[in-house]
């Protein structure tokens, strides 16, 4: 076997499933769905949902046109609803449930998030005195003045 | 047909890759955690790292249960390209692309 064969070399993966497959996955949506609403991270989701639906899609679709993927029946239904129900809802429940957990915080993208207002800081107590323009005193400005001050 | 029938009836769905297909997935992966890196996102590091554990549960556990079939002599290979490089990598990118909507949205509010 050369390189080139090699690289071409097919490997079969599988899923030995039965139809019931297609409704767990519609349960697994369902739960996903009701997540996003109750944790109130519904824009974010719904982008997630997008997101990885279109790369699931596109990849899919690559895959069947060149004749690497097989389904069982109808595969102009089998395919769209794969990316539908799989990537998505998987990701949003894997997200949130990481949230949950604290193990990442995705809080500033819940949708009652609101960004706190800028604050300006006072300028300290030294700051202020460098800062404040010196007024000079009569007494200066007397010795400054005075005709016996560039007597010798 | 009956319900129950139709539910018990096997649905196979199969795909044929190549060494090809997982250097590409690969590139791809690697791509995606190089930006990760160059750009010091550490929520979607941690997503990679969570995603690469979850996956590999996930492909592990269907290996054993039967659901998942290899037509290799040395399956643990492509399970740990499928679960540990493939998958986290879609994850990692969908967050990232996610992410970057959620702050364009933000920006133009």
């Amino acid at each position: 076997m050369n390189f080139i064969d090699w690289l071409l070399f097919s490997i079969q993966v599988s899923r030995k499933l039965t139809n019931s497959y297609y409704l767990i996955m519609l349960v697994i949506t369902l739960i996903a769905v009701f997540l996003l609403f109750k944790m109130r991270f519904r824009r974010f989701s719904f982008n997630l949902w997008l997101i990885s639906g279109l790369i699931c899609l596109l990849w899919e679709a690559y895959l069947f046109t060149t004749g690497a993927r097989h389904y069982n029946f109808a595969p102009a239904l089998e395919l769209p609803y794969h990316a539908l129900t799989e990537a998505g809802p998987g990701l949003i429940i894997m997200i949130l449930f990481a949230h949950k957990i604290k193990l990442i915080d995705i809080s500033e993208y819940s949708d009652d998030y609101e960004p706190k207002p800028r604050e300006i800081p006072e300028p300290k107590a030294e700051e202020s005195k460098i800062l404040k323009p010196k007024i000079k005193s009569e007494e200066d400005t007397e010795e400054e003045t005075s005709p016996g001050a560039f007597e010798e | 047909m009956d319900i129950s029938t139709w539910l018990n009836e096997a649905a196979y769905v199969n795909r044929y890759v190549s060494p090809l297909y997982f250097l590409i997935v690969i590139l791809i992966t690697l791509s995606i955690l190089f930006y990760v890196v160059r750009t010091n996102n550490n929520r979607a590091l941690r997503i990679f790292g969570y995603a690469f554990v979850v996956w590999l549960i996930l492909e592990f556990g269907l290996y054993f249960t039967g659901v998942r079939q290899y037509n290799v002599e040395h399956p643990y290979l492509i399970i740990m390209l499928i679960g540990g490089v493939e998958d986290p990598g879609w994850v990692c990118l969908a967050y990232l692309v996610a992410e970057k909507m959620m702050k364009i949205s933000r920006q133009s509010k």
